[in-house]
């Protein structure tokens, strides 16, 4: 599989998915017009990454802004990952946020929650 | 003719600090977000609470895109709204309003007066439910951007439907953020 590797703009977030090591990387900002448009490709990528994963795969937020409709993307993303995390090998979550962004804080508690993915949730300290 | 002055004294009477009426576009929304973080900055409001306004305007301005009735023109101006930033009584408010479907109406009515009757508990796992669903569409999900907007702004959203003409309805919304 080859790298995906996207730069950020105004309202979509870098993307870099390196399936070699497997390690998955969401960042910036992500409120695409047109959302299903934008992660509907990365989803894809991800569901054919889990049939042949490496042992261990991270799945990498660290984001600033995103719409609720990007949520819904995260949480698909995230439950695709959790078929990796029950074959045997290991999948896990980094949800980064910076220190005194609660709110993006609570997201991350929320998608653990919903998820039977380990999710750790980091503080980013500036 | 409404000199500068008026426009003024106008803007400062009713507490704005900035407003559109036009077309709504991504590109705008992104300018948009960008002028109000700079103005909730200088206006020294605390990070959470920025963040929760950001957030806010984020989902009401991509449902203008979304849901506004794209057939409705004024003054030449196609699919028009209206968005408008103040702060009065400790408290920002933001005021949108555009143009949306008759048929669209009485189902978000419904939608807005169910929500507006959830405590913030049961907002937020309404939230959770309505996320772990998954109904989504290329246009957002299943009511998922008025909850959030509900949970960070932590009020009711007041709104109104003008008829304007018989198949004409100007849907406006307020949102207030307290505590500031």
């Amino acid at each position: 599989m080859e790298r995906i590797e996207i730069e950020a703009t105004a309202t979509t977030p870098k993307v870099i998915f390196r399936p070699e090591d497997g390690y998955f990387e969401i960042s910036g900002k992500s409120l695409p017009e047109n959302s299903f448009e934008f992660y509907k490709p990365l989803l894809d990528f991800i569901e054919a990454y889990a049939e042949s994963p490496v042992g261990q795969t991270s799945l990498v937020f660290k984001l600033q802004y995103f719409n609720t409709s990007s949520t819904s993307h995260f949480l698909r993303m995230i439950k695709k990952f959790e078929k990796i995390h029950s074959d045997g090998k290991t999948a896990i979550v980094h949800w980064f946020y910076e220190h005194d962004d609660e709110d993006m804080k609570e997201a991350g508690e929320d998608f653990k929650v919903l998820s039977k993915l380990p999710i750790e949730i980091i503080s980013l300290e500036s | 003719m409404k000199s500068a002055i008026d426009q003024y004294q106008l803007m400062r009477a009713h507490q704005l600090i900035f407003g559109y009426r036009g077309a709504m576009s991504n590109e705008l929304i992104t300018s948009i977000l960008q002028l109000t973080e700079t103005k909730l900055k200088e206006m020294e409001i605390p990070f959470k609470k920025k963040k929760a306004i950001v957030n806010i305007l984020i989902e009401c301005l991509q449902n203008i895109l979304y849901h506004s009735d794209k057939s409705a023109v004024d003054q030449d101006v196609a699919s028009p709204c209206i968005f408008l930033i103040g702060k009065r009584d400790g408290e920002i408010f933001v005021q949108i309003g555009n143009f949306v479907k008759k048929h669209l109406v009485s189902e978000l009515k419904a939608k807005l007066e169910y929500f507006n009757s959830l405590d913030a508990e049961e907002i937020h796992h309404l939230y959770m439910e309505v996320l772990d669903r998954g109904q989504i569409s290329d246009k957002g999900g299943a009511g998922l951007g008025i909850l959030r907007v509900i949970k960070d702004s932590g009020n009711q959203i007041i709104h109104d439907f003008l008829v304007v003409e018989p198949e004409k309805i100007f849907f406006s919304m307020e949102i207030k953020i307290s505590g500031l």
